[in-house]
């Protein structure tokens, strides 16, 4: 069907649209009302007159009778107001039925199925398909949670041949259908002028449709919909009582979570018809739902009981879900007998009940419990979890499966695992969509899509070291409650950004004037602190845009580079000098000495050890961190498997911790300093070549020597040569280094004037290139601190004096 | 569109697909009635112990305790029938009121236009 035809098509929706533009539903229903009690008002007059001696009642109101004489007018009157009563119920039928068509989509599918809200787009401007959109219901909505006003849209007129209007799946032309058949167009280019991408528009429509289709669904009482989630009066009788079960548990219903879950829906199908799958087994028919904390294993159970209320399970209709307060039931039991007692008791009840499906839902903290109070779990409900009559869910974490669960024989085999991991970046954003609804009604703000997609990507990006599917929940509650406080209604992608910098820390969104400035010195502003290495200078602030920019790969570490070069020619200054620049003040440096990793249980140290149940240091590093930069010094000291994990690390930016939890380093820069191959840049440098020139001579030498694999070194985003410092260099090391001195005894009151005397001395102690500015600042040590030290102690340097030492004083 | 072709797809639409419409909220309306009376769970369980409750016989076989049982869980699967066939009489008696008010409701339906057109006249002509 070509679009002329949709618009012919749509025509038969014109009756219902006349209507709604004439006179709106809000404004019908007002009427209704109103016809409603004025029919009831003049029905009771009515009565009165006719019937107010025969009735005690109607004797109350026989003052009216004193209206007798206008009898006839009063019963013409109720005609006339019975007469438009029900017009007026039969024109709102007659809305309706063109509002609720194609709710539900028809069997034949060969028939075009348009909705009202694609019909008024279609129809509403004789065929000029952009100013429909923009004019309907549908359209107004969608350019509103894409934060704009549709007054801003400029409107380019086209052919509306060209363009291809695609029913979806189910054969039906929705306000989502025009809405992507316009991005074919050159509206495009005016949402580009908004600022709007098309990824966003296409979004927001979808999102809109199923509002409208759910809105439209939940008024449709005799709707599929509605009448399986109708709950029957009888299904009570069939099934047993659970009187002991309810004092300690609370049903799916009941949850907080229950109407904030997204229903069961195409993004949460896969593990929900698992579980019911597993729960439909007519033995053991238990689950075990294994992930990470907070990736959202419970929501899962709730979709579930969703599926179940929406009479959607055919499997496990009339099947309750209930979920047991392990820690009261655990607390209220206190010895281990009760406990048992009580137990049995309640599995027994289930068991007979017939229509219970109980979760556990921590388990492992009910069988640590329960441990501690000398009771085995397992043991105990063995004979339950065998039994054709019980259907259990248990809910744990990753890491408590691998110390509770994995080893214990009984609870391993009993329950079928069910892996569940975050949902992804659409999963994650149609459960958002779902959400935020109720949060919105809640604290009476407004979320824009783009909002939505930035809390997304910001969890999964910048809090990625907690369960996403969580931290979307929590961003969500946060900004809207913060919205209410603050009075702002509408949350738009910015308050977002503001959010996760004032979170993490980490600069996202738009770059201010200050920090462009900032971000286009940085050359300066580095070189402010190193002397020399151009190379990595230039390296280290390309990086930084980059990352700033967002344009960085999101799935790496955000910049990794290898620092080559000898001793004391400022590597591990250069990353402290990075830190502080790219992360202001508070300068998250993670630094990790790898000379310490060198012994066979480097790996345990690092990454924790299931055996001595140790976490490791590594990753309880990252995981206190949100974000900053890693230094590992002389990485070369460390072992091969330590050089293989960050093999797996540099790849993919995450590495895996004792328990097999993922730990996120995504948001890290990774420098790595190494004096390998020192003895080899000395000769090329005493010969006068370029080191930048050689550095693939200086690579293969060190991947020849065995102390790098060429993959490893590949995996960086640079390996850089730091050149030896020589002369006029070795001099502005030792005034940098004399400014800092110069700084502490400043806070001491005491001036120290920096003079040449000072500055040729440790050039010349700085000369041997061998140790670089190591030798300076140890003769800044040995010498210049000792003489001064050496002056205050014998008094003659306080607060407010000032020094300049001769070369007496340094001889 | 004037409001005379209003009128006219009103009319059009009330005589044609009005009737579609009304039998799919009235077949609605019914399958929600039996839904909530869950008609096929309580045929399916008439002669089930009500809540389940029941009697199991445990240790020796003894005669007497065993009849005792079986007495007590007959009795239990009796008043189960009886409260399912008193359910399923309510529930069919709200079935059957769905369903005249269905068959009414169409009939007024057919004669609604006149229904008002008559009334209007008949209200004005008292005022006359």
């Amino acid at each position: 069907m070509n679009t002329e035809q949709f618009i012919k098509h749509a025509s038969k929706f014109y009756p219902a649209l006349y209507l709604e533009s004439w006179i709106s539903s809000s404004k019908r229903k007002t009427v209704r009302i109103v016809l409603c009690l004025l029919f009831t008002l003049v029905a009771g007059v009515y009565a009165v007159l006719f019937f107010g001696t025969k009735t005690i009642f109607l004797k109350q109101f026989l003052f009216l009778t004193q209206f007798s004489q206008y009898s006839n007018y009063i019963l013409g009157a109720l005609l006339i107001v019975f007469a438009l009563s029900l017009k007026f119920f039969a024109i709102e039928l007659f809305y309706k039925y063109f509002y609720f068509k194609n709710i539900y989509p028809s069997k034949n599918k060969e028939s075009s199925q348009l909705t009202i809200d694609a019909a008024e787009m279609l129809y509403k401007r004789r065929g000029d398909i952009t100013l429909g959109f923009l004019n309907s219901v549908f359209g107004i909505y969608v350019m509103t949670r894409l934060g704009v006003s549709v007054r801003g849209v400029t409107i380019v007129p086209f052919n509306t041949s060209e363009i291809v209007i695609v029913p979806d799946i189910y054969g039906v032309v929705s306000g989502n259908s025009i809405a992507i058949a316009l991005v074919q167009t050159p509206f495009i280019d005016s949402l580009r002028s908004l600022k709007i991408t098309k990824e966003d528009f296409i979004g927001a429509s979808a999102w809109v449709d199923k509002i409208f289709r759910d809105e439209k669904k939940s008024h449709m009482w005799w709707g599929a919909q509605a009448v399986r989630k109708i709950k029957s009066i009888g299904e009570g009788l069939s099934y047993g009582q659970t009187a002991l079960l309810q004092k300690y548990s609370t049903t799916a219903e009941q949850t907080s979570e229950y109407y904030t879950v997204d229903s069961y829906d195409e993004y949460n199908k896969v593990p929900v018809d698992e579980l019911e799958s597993i729960l439909s087994k007519t033995r053991e028919a238990n689950a075990l739902l294994v992930g990470e904390k907070g990736v959202g294993k419970k929501d899962i159970v709730l979709r579930l009981g969703h599926k179940i209320e929406e009479g959607k399970s055919k499997l496990l209709m009339h099947y309750k879900v209930v979920f047991l307060n392990t820690n009261l039931f655990v607390a209220a039991g206190a010895k281990k007998d009760t406990l048992e007692i009580e137990l049995i008791r309640i599995l027994n009840e289930v068991a007979s009940a017939g229509n219970v499906i109980l979760v556990f839902e921590d388990l492992a903290s009910f069988v640590q419990g329960a441990e501690r109070l000398g009771s085995d779990i397992a043991k105990l409900i063995d004979p339950y979890l065998v039994s054709p009559h019980l259907k259990i869910i248990g809910i744990v974490d990753t890491d408590e499966y691998h110390k509770v669960i994995e080893t214990n024989a009984t609870l391993r085999t009993r329950f079928e695992r069910l892996q569940v991991d975050d949902t992804g970046h659409a999963g994650m954003l149609s459960m958002v969509e779902n959400i935020v609804l109720g949060y919105e009604a809640k604290y009476h703000v407004f979320f824009t899509y783009q909002s939505l997609t930035e809390i997304v990507q910001g969890a999964t990006r910048y809090f990625s070291n907690e369960a996403s599917h969580e931290v979307v929940k929590e961003m969500v509650n946060e900004l809207a409650n913060e919205a209410q406080q603050k009075h702002v209604n509408i949350i738009a992608k910015q308050h977002v950004d503001i959010f996760i910098e004032n979170k993490t820390g980490i600069k996202v969104g738009k770059v201010g004037a200050e920090e462009k400035d900032k971000l286009t010195n940085l050359e300066k502003t580095l070189h402010e602190r190193i002397v020399g290495q151009e190379d990595a200078i230039s390296a280290i602030s390309n990086a930084i845009r980059r990352a700033r920019s967002g344009i960085n790969n999101p799935n790496r570490p955000t910049a990794s580079f290898m620092f080559l070069g000898p001793t004391g020619v400022g590597k591990t200054e250069s990353v402290k000098a990075l830190a502080e620049v790219f992360f202001g003040k508070d300068a998250s440096l993670i630094r990790l000495d790898m000379s310490e990793y060198k012994s066979a249980d480097a790996m345990d140290k690092l990454i924790g050890s299931f055996a001595s149940n140790t976490p490791g240091v590594l990753a309880s590093l990252i995981r206190d961190h949100s974000h900053g930069v890693l230094l590992l010094d002389e990485f070369e000291k460390a072992t091969k498997e330590v050089h293989d994990l960050f093999l797996q690390i540099l790849d993919e930016g995450f590495f895996s911790d004792m328990t097999g939890k993922k730990i996120n380093v995504r948001n890290f820069i990774i420098i790595a300093t190494s004096n390998a191959g020192s003895t080899m840049i000395w000769d090329l440098f005493n010969k006068g070549t370029l080191l930048q020139e050689s550095k693939n001579t200086i690579v293969d030498y060190i991947v020849g020597q065995g102390i790098y694999k060429p993959e490893l070194l590949n995996r960086f985003d640079g390996v850089i040569v730091f050149h030896p410092l020589v002369g006029e260099q070795v001099t502005k090391v030792a005034q940098l280094m004399l400014e800092k001195l110069q700084k502490r005894l400043k806070e001491k009151g005491i001036t120290f004037i920096i003079n040449d005397v000072v500055l040729q001395y440790l050039t010349a102690q700085g000369s041997d290139p061998k140790f670089g500015a190591r030798s300076i600042q140890r003769a800044i040590q040995d010498t210049i601190e000792a003489r001064i030290a050496e002056k205050v102690i014998a008094g003659e340097l306080e607060g407010g004096s000032e020094i300049a030492l001769t070369s007496a004083d340094i001889r | 569109m004037n409001p005379l072709s209003f009128a006219i797809a009103y009319v059009h639409w009330h005589y044609c697909n009005a009737f579609i419409f009304i039998l799919e909220i009235w077949s609605g309306a019914q399958k929600a009635t039996l839904k909530l009376f869950s008609f096929n769970d309580l045929v399916r369980s008439l002669f089930s112990p009500l809540m389940r409750i029941q009697e199991q016989h445990e240790g020796k076989f003894d005669m007497e305790e065993y009849a005792e049982i079986a007495a007590s869980n007959i009795i239990m699967r009796l008043v189960g029938a009886c409260i399912r066939l008193i359910l399923l009489l309510v529930g069919f008696v709200a079935w059957v009121v769905v369903f005249v008010t269905g068959i009414i409701f169409y009939a007024i339906w057919i004669t609604l236009p006149l229904i008002a057109v008559g009334s209007i006249i008949y209200g004005v002509m008292y005022f006359i």
